[in-house]
């Protein structure tokens, strides 16, 4: 054996990001960054309220404004804000601006719903689920039962590179860009708009400015670029404006989740009942109980073992936008609920929050993170709830998630050309996680070659097919492929070598560090390529072969330490420790980059963001980055990111997702842990926090007193 | 943004006579006006730029007083030693109002003359009470950020992060017209409630320009305390600015009325006293009085009390609870 | 085009600087259609009266210094300078995300100064320098803060990084010797949606201790 067919990528890498370089100078181009010659500027023309009808509108005005192609109103009656109901075209943007302004639209309102909590159906009136009488059965039998009730409002993903398509109809052909998490669907969605085979459609994803969920197709953006340039054979632009991206673009669905658990004397759980609300847009939602899609869905219960749970579900209209995947759909919001649950259980149960997870956790792995990690964040110092000294208090709270690593389609191809350049091509996008340094660090280990010789390119259609980047398949999709195509490459080069010394067995060649060697003899990559006799050799893999590995569960266990002032209701988060398995590490970087990016939006979605409908007209009050708040640099805790345990043996995992769940129920139960209550609507805003530490102060018991 | 002819001023004495004529908007760094615009909300057809009169950017240690000139930048604010040493009150009020990016080009006029921030307000979706409208949509809308004090009809909070601490430090605004070569008027004269004007916040009438904005005297003891819910960017639910001129306490409430509010309540209670951890307290407890809060903004009477109570503690030195 | 940032991490500047040069004309055949929409001439600032200076609603040319050249454009005058550089100087580097100054993605240098280029008429740029994320590099050279970025993997998707790249900029040649609470409240006018805050902070921080040569 003289060379390892094993990987032996896990850790070695922690090198910046590929294209850093281009990202710091500017020189990333974006499909927003793409402005055409004889270029057209598209844009729907969007409902102004929740539930209305126009009234009047000026077409003929809007038609008149100089630089204005066309002006068309689908549809009178729009069932939320931002509801399409037409499109404006122009030559320019102003001119798009002007004719906007001139169409004037006024607009008759109805009685827009916009508050899960006043639209759902009451939990005595849902139909009970099937097994509700094993659920009835285990309450009856249990020593101990507690049930709370937990709010969770919508949030939307406000990726900083709005939806758009940059469309350029050639007749026999397309040139696009789109901003996508999906460069293959996007595609496969313009050509069909455009009436054009799959491969007569170039697409370009180089750079994608952030997904989390709601970029998979070539959405209504690509729709309608693709229709206008095909009609005056110009290139087209739609790009979608800040206020729409938060209105018609997605969002996390709002719940209501209701609990109700015995409890065994032990303090394990044995069952109980659930039911759950999600807000989903005017006509419904897509999946149903467990989260995902465009539904309003609920992954709750999960993780711990709750025992027998008869769990009703339903997803709620309100005249909102439509939710989408986003980040873990349906998790973060679950385990915020169920992270207070068991802190409430616990305390039932007199047991220590940590303890009493230890028992009930359904995970051995979980189950050594839970206790290293309580370690990290000093839970032996973690006092009783409510106790700390001084008008600002101190909390410690945890939470947990995993997530599911199955197969994926992916090819990755390799060019390995004669002056010894390594081309790693995959259609796959990197949306911000590091895609593209993830593959190229896969095979340049596996190859044992610098970087110097490495080129990666991905996000275009004509390269070889990737997955969508969704549901956190991307490097589990490809890494295995990855190591196959190495391996490919490997031996295409290795052959060469042996022909030119003269030996029968190629595994009796070694390459080690860039150097091919046997027998005494070493002949560096380069000089290798070079006996290639032509322009290049390619070589592409679409099987896992021995490279798919036993997945991880992508467990996860943060812990949360935050302060609240009692006097203000205002809650910093000190420190999250997050520990992450993530199977086989890669890149180092890009893995604790995307730990603390997640527990920082995880924190966001915590304590500030919020898609407010004003309950009058059902008009978004706060489409923009201001009054929509979001985390920034002050707001940032000190982060403690461990990659739990690195491991050869399992395969490279998912990352995408799995660390943002955690931590609303972490900083949940922390505050829980300073104030000495629980606020159980998110987000964790002042007035919340205050009210909460109202109910339990000493008004509220001289009130409660007979 | 709506087209318009934009117009330039070269000297001060020209832009008064311009603005004289009624027919442009005014324009300082153009943070609020090119944010209005963007949204429709405003669309003059001509704009008036005084931004290029540099002369006009100034802060001057006078006889009568610190002389800080129209076009002087939030950030010019939060670089002035003098300021952040003798001012405190106001330092800290600009210095950490908005963003670094917004701070170069906001200037101190601009500030005191920014329309709203409510949410009703500044979307052109929302037909409001300050838009000409029929409706504050406050009252029986989402009404978290809004009043506690003045409300009524229209419940917006005055935008101002400055503004208290200049009606706390008794500044007075110099303001200039066509009729008028210098009018100065009381900080604390300078805003005006719903109940007055809706089209306005302030006695500006149109043609008048803000040339200076003076502070007579220098505060023994000041301190501006800003409770936000968000510590990056974002606008306070409560600020509490107070200053002690002359032995007297003067405190000024940001974020909770249509105007800087000035707590004669608190002031009362405060006289020229020194502060106690228990006058600091009885004075946040003055300061709610005559609080009306809407049906989701309540809190805000609470963060009065302590925002208050805090300004003042930290202007006498006194320990205020600190994050660890 | 990927190329490993190992092989050749500061061959990036000069191409792009040329890139937006030349763009200058480009910039102006663009506007070419608003001005078809208004069939009036362009012309420059006019004294409209005695010490007030007019710039027609239908556009005018004006020259703008951008990275150190001059860029002569014809512009109306609602076109902000966020707009000029992208749409007319092909300096896309700068982002439109919130367009209202609470994001810092369009962050630029108004005579070493940061600002919000959206938030900001071009015409008010007249007569100040210009530099955006694209002019920061030198002779061929990054910038020690993009240096800085580099060595930290301070990004994720990249879409803000070069308003953060340019507000640190800023926050440095006025606090050469920032500290982590300078820093964060520095760049406070920023979002960075991935949230790669703490390879940003740290990027921050190497590139004050390293004294920004």
């Amino acid at each position: 054996m003289t060379y390892r067919s094993d990987n032996h990528v896990a850790l070695e890498n922690d090198g910046p990001r590929l294209d850093i370089v281009e990202k710091v100078t500017g020189k990333a181009r974006f499909t927003t960054d793409y402005y055409l010659p004889q270029m057209l500027w598209a844009a729907y023309i969007i409902c102004d309220y929740g539930d209305a009808h126009v009234r009047k509108s000026n077409i003929g005005a809007a038609r008149a404004v100089k630089g204005v192609l066309e002006v068309q109103i689908d549809k009178q009656d729009g069932q939320y804000h931002g509801d399409r109901l037409g499109h404006i075209c122009a030559e320019s943007r102003q001119a798009l601006e002007r004719g906007l302004a001139a169409l004037d639209l006024k607009f008759r309102i109805r009685n827009p719903k916009t508050r899960l909590e006043d639209e759902r159906t009451p939990r005595d009136k849902l139909t009970p689920a099937q097994n509700d009488a094993e659920a009835q059965k285990a309450l009856k039998e249990s020593a101990l039962a507690a049930e709370a009730e937990f709010q969770t409002q919508v949030q939307t993903h406000v990726a900083l590179e709005p939806h758009g398509c940059v469309v350029d109809y050639r007749g026999d052909s397309a040139v696009a860009y789109g901003s996508t998490q999906s460069n293959i669907a996007f595609r496969n969605d313009l050509a069909r708009e455009l009436k054009l085979r799959q491969d007569q459609v170039e697409f370009h994803c180089e750079y994608v400015g952030g997904g989390f969920g709601a970029k998979f197709g070539c959405d209504s953006e690509g729709v309608l670029a693709a229709k206008l340039s095909k009609k005056y054979s110009r290139p087209c632009r739609v790009i979608r404006t800040r206020k729409q991206e938060h209105l018609d673009t997605g969002n996390r669905p709002g719940s209501i989740q209701y609990m109700r658990i015995g409890l065994s004397r032990d303090g394990k759980m044995r069952g109980g009942k659930i039911a759950t609300w999600g807000s989903v847009g005017p006509t419904g939602g897509g999946q149903a109980s467990a989260g995902g899609g465009g539904g309003g869905g609920v992954r709750n219960p999960s993780r711990y073992n709750f025992g027998a749970i008869a769990k009703v579900h339903e997803d709620v209209s309100l005249n909102g936008g439509y939710p989408r995947a986003m980040r873990a759909p349906g998790n973060p919001q679950a385990m915020f609920a169920i992270e207070l649950m068991m802190d409430h259980l616990a305390e039932k149960a007199g047991k220590d929050p940590l303890e009493f997870r230890l028992l009930n956790e359904t995970s051995d792995i979980r189950r050594e993170m839970l206790k290293v990690g309580a370690e990290l964040i000093g839970w032996s110092h973690r006092k009783p709830n409510g106790t700390t000294h001084g008008p600002i208090k101190r909390g410690l709270g945890v939470g947990v998630a995993d997530w599911g690593n199955g197969r994926g389609n992916a090819t990755i191809g390799i060019n390995v050309y004669r002056d010894g350049t390594v081309e790693v091509l995959s259609g796959a996008q990197d949306i911000g996680t590091g895609y593209r340094t993830m593959i190229g660090d896969v095979v340049r280990t596996h190859l044992g070659l610098p970087r110097e010789l490495l080129v990666v390119k991905v996000g275009r259609s004509d390269y070889p097919e990737g997955p969508a980047s969704g549901g956190s398949m991307t490097s589990r999709a490809t890494a295995p492929k990855g190591f196959m195509a190495a391996d490919l490459a490997r031996e295409g080069i290795r052959r060469l070598v042996a022909k030119e010394w003269g030996i029968q067995k190629v595994d009796d060649i070694a390459l080690e560090n860039g150097v091919f060697k046997a027998g005494g003899k070493s002949m560096d990559w380069a000089k290798a390529c070079r006996l290639m006799m032509r322009d290049r050799l390619s070589f592409s893999s679409a099987e896992d072969g021995q490279y798919w590995k036993t997945p991880t569960g992508s467990e996860a266990v943060q812990f949360a330490d935050v302060s609240v002032d009692t006097e203000t209701g205002i809650i910093r988060v000190n420190k999250v420790v997050a520990l992450q398995n993530v199977g086989l590490p890669v890149n180092r970087n890009t893995i604790e980059n995307q730990i603390c990016g997640a527990v920082i939006q995880g924190l966001s979605f915590c304590l500030f963001e919020d898609r407010i409908l004003n309950r009058q007209t059902g008009a978004m009050v706060n489409p923009n980055m201001d009054m929509y708040k979001i985390a920034g640099p002050v707001d940032v805790p000190e982060i403690v990111p461990i990659i739990w345990r690195e491991d050869r043996d399992v395969g490279v995992n998912s990352l995408g997702e799995p660390p943002v769940i955690p931590t609303p129920g972490a900083i949940a139960t922390a505050v829980a842990n300073a104030i000495g209550t629980q606020v159980r609507s998110m987000p964790l805003t002042p007035d919340k926090v205050l009210a909460a530490i109202a109910s339990v102060g000493p008004a509220a018991r001289k009130a409660k007193a007979p | 943004m709506n087209s318009f002819d934009y117009l330039v001023a070269e000297q001060f004495d020209a832009a008064v006579a311009e603005y004289g004529r009624g027919t442009a908007a005014l324009k300082a760094g153009g943070i609020d006006l090119l944010d209005l615009m963007k949204e429709g909300i405003d669309s003059p057809s001509t704009v008036l730029s005084i931004g290029e009169l540099g002369e006009f950017r100034y802060i001057r240690d006078e006889n009568d007083g610190v002389h800080i000139g129209c076009l002087t930048t939030l950030a010019d604010i939060g670089r002035s030693k003098l300021l952040k040493i003798k001012y405190p009150v106001l330092h800290h009020a600009a210095a950490e109002a908005a963003t670094p990016q917004i701070r170069e080009r906001a200037t101190i006029a601009g500030n005191l003359c920014q329309r709203p921030r409510c949410w009703y307000f500044r979307q052109r979706e929302f037909h409001c009470l300050k838009k000409g409208g029929a409706t504050c949509f406050a009252v029986d809308g989402e009404n978290r950020y809004h009043a506690i004090f003045g409300g009524g009809p229209s419940y917006i909070v005055h935008p101002s992060n400055i503004a208290p601490a200049l009606v706390a430090l008794d500044a007075v605004i110099h303001v200039r017209s066509t009729d008028k070569e210098n009018e100065p008027i009381k900080a604390a004269d300078f805003f005006v409630l719903p109940e007055q004007s809706l089209k306005t916040e302030n006695v500006l009438k149109p043609g008048q320009i803000i040339s200076e904005v003076v502070l007579p005297q220098a505060p023994t003891q000041s301190a501006t305390i800003e409770l936000r819910e968000k510590q990056s960017f974002d606008w306070p639910v409560t600020m509490a600015c107070v200053a002690r001129l002359d032995g007297g306490w003067r405190v000024c409430l940001g974020s909770v009325a249509p105007i800087p509010w000035l707590s004669r309540p608190a002031m009362e209670v405060l006289a020229n006293k020194d502060i106690t951890p228990e006058l600091a307290a009885a004075a946040g407890e003055a300061a709610v009085k005559g609080a009306d809060p809407l049906a989701d903004n309540e809190y805000k009477v609470q963060l009065v009390k302590v925002a208050t109570k805090r300004a003042l503690l930290t202007a006498a030195g006194l320990e205020v609870p600190r994050w660890n | 085009m990927q190329r490993d940032n190992g092989s050749k991490p500061d061959g990036v500047s000069r191409r792009q600087f040329l890139q937006g040069a030349g763009g200058a004309a480009a910039g102006s055949m663009l506007l070419g259609l608003s001005q078809s929409s208004h069939g009036e001439q362009p012309a420059t600032g006019v004294t409209a009266r005695s010490g007030v200076r007019q710039y027609a609603a239908s556009g005018s040319v004006v020259t703008l210094q951008i990275n150190g050249s001059p860029a002569q454009l014809t512009i109306t005058p609602e076109t902000t300078l966020l707009q000029a550089l992208r749409e007319l100087l092909n300096l896309t580097g700068a982002k439109e995300v919130c367009d209202r100054g609470a994001c810092g993605a369009c962050t630029v240098l108004l005579d070493g100064r940061s600002v919000n280029s959206c938030m900001m008429l071009a015409i008010d740029a007249v007569g100040h320098k210009v530099t955006t994320i694209e002019g920061l590099a030198k002779d061929g050279k990054l910038d020690p803060v993009q240096r800085a970025f580099v060595d930290h993997d301070a990004c994720q998707c990249g879409y803000c990084i070069p308003g953060f790249v340019v507000r640190s900029r800023a926050l440095l040649n006025e606090t050469p010797a920032a500290k982590s609470d300078t820093i964060r409240h520095g760049l406070s006018g920023n979002i960075c949606r991935c949230a790669a805050y703490q390879r940003i902070f740290a990027a921050v921080e190497a590139a004050a201790k390293g004294g920004l040569k």
